[in-house]
């Protein structure tokens, strides 16, 4: 089967902040298009995953950028020795075998691109194909999942009315803390006391969002600051590391933020 | 003294001593003791000391006891110093400051303790003596309070900065240096802050947002009466912090700065509003807010243990000590510190009620309740407690006066937040409202083409003050620039138009040029005959082409380009009196060569459509840097704009920092992709208040790095063959071209502007 490689073989580990696999699974049942809304390295991309995996369905992933064009997503043709042969994009390979088909990023997207997907996410579920002259209609299975981060994109970059109006929403944020600090210390194998230790400084860089810093410490840094620590390094250099020297480039910023790292221990 | 009979051949210090006399057997014990090496340079120095002073014998008593300390503490080197700075002041027949820089020598070892300190101290005198003669004595008699507060590099740089302020007139110089004049306190608390407040606010305000999600606004404190302690403070969510904490320095007053900023913070997370103190004592209200700094830094420290090791090192009151403000400090360690022991029974009864209440620490009331009962206690031992004298101990623990309502006979401020925003939007009127005065200013003035209008010095209206970097003391010294905005000159605009008629081939060339350039965003150009990758449509057209037949396209790539110029210039033009010269063998001058420069720039920009500014700038004296706008961001390359190109006359000094400071300012609120500020200039930056060109050079550097900071790139195009080196030091070698060939500047300006634009 083409869609073979896109299956999950092993649970993606997630933990749920609320009601959200019901929520999804009920979409999906649905095939309802979703939006997926959260800062950046809050688990979307993860409980996607998770969800394709408890789902059984293959995942299409595709990462939008500023450069995609609406062939990158359903297709183009290509030349060979004889001639030009048509190659399916991400997106087709999604609609016409049946998988979960996630854009990343999707704002990142110029707008006239996305309006290729109109047609997939309302009762039609069709992608016209103009280049080839084939209308696809869509594989019961087949299933649109888009996430973006409505906070640091700017006015200009956000979705056209009439795509917005088309999906159903999940709204995701940073885990409370206790749940955070088990996400943290499951994932980085940390004790939880340190893991806690950590979420505090990453609390302390999200009160400077807004002033100084456009994102908080995300769930992911804080993983990553907690697989420093595994290997030993000590919670200053750690955060230093993986939290301070990343998130931001002002020096006042960062003094204060290695203040702050060091107060909460 | 044994060693007096090694000395194994008389030099001038022992003959000089020939009296023999206490001191002079002193001196010639002193001889004795220096080695080989140092013995020449030392008795020469002394020979020419002693034949200043043949009969002086006041002087040479000073000397043996300066030069025996001196000495002592630091070996021969300083001693030579000495001696030669006191010879020289013989030489010029004053005596008396002679006696007062010797006698100053060993207060100076109070402060001063090794040769390298000692030598600058010198070297400061030195200097005074040289540039400030009538203010040497003043700065001896100061001896103590500058260098124990400054210590000799930071004097060095406050007597400079005395010196630079007084511009010249003697009498103001001397009431600076004798402190009669205010202005002296001032600087000098800058100059203690090695770690200014400034520089912190950034960074302490950020560190007490990341803690509790407050942001505070972080001001100085208004400057008190030097006797009484200083102490940080608060007004809601107003911070005030001192300049500095007198005698602290380094990376000791930045942790100082943090403990007192993050103190304050607890309060604003733990403290609640301020509460009424009707009926309470001085002694109660000190110890209520005594009781309240250790109940909000115990909550804070629940979610921040590493506080602790900020606050606790300050807590040092010994366990002695029966005054008033004694046990309060000793009662403010107890409660700070768990582990601290005090037997005081006093303290421990503080102590005690103070933990007792500790689930009730909620209600205001309780805290009111120890600190009254407390207050009584300290009544009942009949000790003395004045609040007029009384500093909240230890040091980083704010004045209180934050936490409570003092029912002040009419209070019209408002709510500190009020306040601070009020003072935001005051900010904000005085910025907008100089440019729109001046516009209405010019729309009053009727321009006509052929009018040559004078300036008129009296005229000019100070614009604004700019801070400048003082190369000694590396900092700013604030509002030490004035510009002056003179009303422009102004010459038929028809000059400029000729100008550009007479190289039509130029203009058309340049603004062809300028139109292909680009910057901004990526765009993909299709059906290209080269490019990165396969434009798809165009090779299948190609492609169908060839099998029917027919001769294909080959322009079958796509590529990527940046299109939609996205960016503004400001020109800014050096027009001192070194751009009179005329240029090797011909009658044409540098200036005009670089007004023809800017009129092709400009009119090339224009057709480009690129926002741009064209100003110039000249100084005379830190009082007046004249910085003329001759073509701002919102106008036009008009008529009046080239009549005041053409109007631009050449003289003065080169102040290049504040010129590039204004150009900062001018070019900062533009909302463009790329910000830059393209600066013409031929000579080295210069004025005639300031001796050292290296200053200038350091200033404009810094100027350069500032604009950098704030997203503006700098690019310098010099004139001057010879400028390689400081240029590059001010704009950075990337950042510099050279012209060799004057004459060639209308000609190679444009190509460049589109090389940088790029």
């Amino acid at each position: 089967m083409v869609l073979a490689p896109y299956f999950l073989a092993d649970e993606p580990f997630y933990a749920p902040q609320a009601d959200e696999i019901d929520l999804f699974t009920a979409a999906h049942a649905l095939r309802q298009p979703v939006m997926i809304k959260g800062p950046t390295g809050c688990g979307k991309t993860r409980f996607i995953e998770h969800m394709a995996w408890r789902l059984g369905r293959p995942l299409v992933t595709v990462a939008c950028h500023e450069d995609m064009t609406a062939s990158d997503l359903v297709g183009r043709f290509l030349l060979d020795a004889d001639g030009t042969v048509w190659h399916d994009g991400p997106l087709t390979l999604a609609v016409r075998h049946g998988a979960i088909c996630y854009l990343d990023e999707i704002v990142e997207a110029r707008q006239d691109t996305t309006v290729v997907i109109h047609p997939l996410t309302d009762d039609r579920r069709i992608l016209p194909l103009d280049k080839k002259n084939e209308l696809v209609r869509a594989h019961p299975d087949f299933q649109l999942v888009i996430s973006y981060n409505p906070g640091y994109q700017s006015v200009l970059k956000d979705l056209k009315e009439s795509t917005k109006q088309r999906f159903v929403g999940l709204d995701f944020t940073y885990p409370d803390a206790a749940r955070e600090a088990r996400i943290v210390a499951r994932e980085a194998g940390i004790d939880e006391a340190t893991a806690t230790l950590l979420v505090r400084v990453a609390d302390r860089s999200r009160n400077l969002k807004g002033h100084g810093l456009d994102e908080g410490a995300s769930t992911r840094m804080l993983i990553q600051a907690g697989r420093l620590m595994a290997r030993g390094i000590s919670l200053t250099a750690a955060c230093q590391m993986a939290l301070v020297l990343p998130i931001t480039d002002d020096p006042d910023l960062r003094a204060s933020l290695t203040d702050a790292i060091a107060a909460c221990q | 003294m044994t060693q007096l009979a090694e000395a194994d051949r008389p030099g001038p210090l022992t003959v000089a001593a020939s009296a023999g006399s206490a001191t002079d057997r002193l001196l010639s014990g002193l001889m004795a003791r220096v080695s080989a090496e140092d013995r020449a340079a030392l008795e020469r120095a002394a020979a020419t000391f002693c034949d200043r002073f043949q009969p002086a014998s006041l002087q040479r008593r000073a000397l043996a006891t300066a030069a025996l300390a001196l000495f002592d503490r630091a070996g021969a080197e300083p001693l030579i110093q000495l001696l030669e700075l006191a010879s020289e002041l013989g030489r010029r027949g004053r005596g008396g400051d002679a006696t007062l820089v010797l006698a100053a020598v060993p207060r100076a070892l109070r402060w001063l303790s090794d040769a390298d300190d000692l030598s600058a101290w010198l070297a400061v005198v030195a200097d005074v003596a040289e540039r400030a003669p009538e203010s040497l004595a003043a700065l001896a008699g100061e001896t103590d309070h500058l260098l124990g507060r400054l210590g000799a590099r930071g004097l060095a740089g406050f007597a400079g900065a005395l010196i630079d302020l007084a511009a010249g007139r003697e009498d103001l110089r001397q009431a600076l240096f004798a402190f009669r004049d205010p202005r002296a306190e001032t600087l000098l608390l800058r100059e203690a802050a090695d770690v200014p407040l400034a520089r912190l606010e950034p960074r302490l305000k950020g560190l007490v947002t990341a803690l509790w999600s407050v942001e505070p606004v972080i001001r100085p404190s208004p400057a008190g009466g030097a006797q009484t302690a200083r102490r940080s403070s608060f007004d809601g969510r107003i911070l005030f912090l001192p300049d500095a904490y007198r005698g602290v320095r380094g990376e000791a007053a930045v942790t100082l700065m943090k403990a007192a900023a993050l103190h304050i913070g607890a309060h604003l997370a733990h403290s609640g509003r301020p509460r009424p103190a009707k009926a309470l004592k001085p002694l109660q209200i000190a110890l209520i807010s005594l009781l309240e700094d250790a109940r909000a830094e115990h909550l804070a420290l629940a979610q921040y243990p590493g506080l602790n090791r900020l606050w606790l090192p300050f807590h040092t009151a010994p366990t002695e000590g029966g005054t008033a403000e004694a046990l309060l400090a000793r009662l403010a360690r107890v409660l700070a510190d768990p582990d601290h022991e005090d037997p005081d029974p006093f303290v421990q009864k503080g102590r005690a009620a103070f933990r007792a209440a500790r689930d009730s620490w909620d209600d205001p009331d309780v805290l009111r309740r120890i600190g009254s009962g407390l207050g009584n206690d300290l009544g009942q031992m009949r000790l003395q407690f004045n609040s007029k004298t009384y500093a909240v101990q230890p040091l980083y623990r704010d004045d209180n006066l934050g936490l409570w309502q003092f029912d002040l006979p009419d209070q019209e401020q408002g709510t500190p937040d009020e306040i601070s925003i009020s003072v935001r939007i005051e900010q904000r009127e005085t910025q907008t409202e100089e440019p729109d005065r001046r516009r209405t200013e010019e729309g009053g003035d009727e321009v006509s083409p052929v009018r040559l209008t004078e300036a008129d010095p009296e005229a000019a209206f100070p614009l604004c003050r700019l801070p400048e970097w003082d190369l000694v003391s590396h900092r700013h010294r604030p509002d030490w620039v004035q510009v002056m905005e003179h009303p422009p000159r102004l010459a038929p605009a028809a000059i400029i138009d000729r100008l550009l008629s007479e190289r039509p081939d130029l203009v058309r060339r340049t603004s062809a040029l300028i139109r292909q350039a680009r910057a901004g965003q990526p765009v993909r150009l299709r059906r290209q005959a080269e490019g990165d990758r396969l434009d798809l449509e165009a090779a299948l057209r190609a492609r169908i082409d060839l099998a029917g037949g027919h001769a294909p396209d080959t322009r079958v790539y796509e590529t990527r380009t940046l299109n939609s110029r996205d960016l503004s210039v400001l020109v800014l033009l050096d027009i001192s009196e070194s751009t009179k010269d005329t240029i090797d063998g011909s009658p044409v001058s540098v200036f005009s060569i670089l007004r023809e420069a800017a009129a092709h720039l400009a009119a090339a920009m224009a057709e480009a459509g690129d926002p741009f500014a064209l100003s110039a700038f000249h100084s005379d004296g830190r009082e007046d840097l004249r910085y003329h706008r001759i073509k701002r961001f919102d106008e036009a390359f008009d008529t009046r704009a080239k009549a005041r190109l053409a109007g631009l006359r050449p003289g003065l000094s080169t102040r290049m920092g504040g010129a590039l400071r204004m150009a900062t300012r001018d070019i900062q609120p533009m909302a463009t992709h790329r910000r830059l500020v393209l600066i013409i200039t031929d000579g080295e930056p210069s004025d005639i208040d300031v001796n050292d060109p290296k200053h200038l050079v350091e200033d404009a550097r810094k100027a350069v790095q500032e604009a950098a900071g704030a997203g503006i790139d700098v690019f310098c195009v010099g004139l001057d063959r010879t400028g390689d080196t400081y240029l590059s030091r001010i704009f950075g070698r990337q950042n510099v071209i050279q012209i060799d060939r004057v004459t060639a500047l209308p000609d190679r300006l444009p190509k460049l502007y589109l090389r940088l634009t790029r």
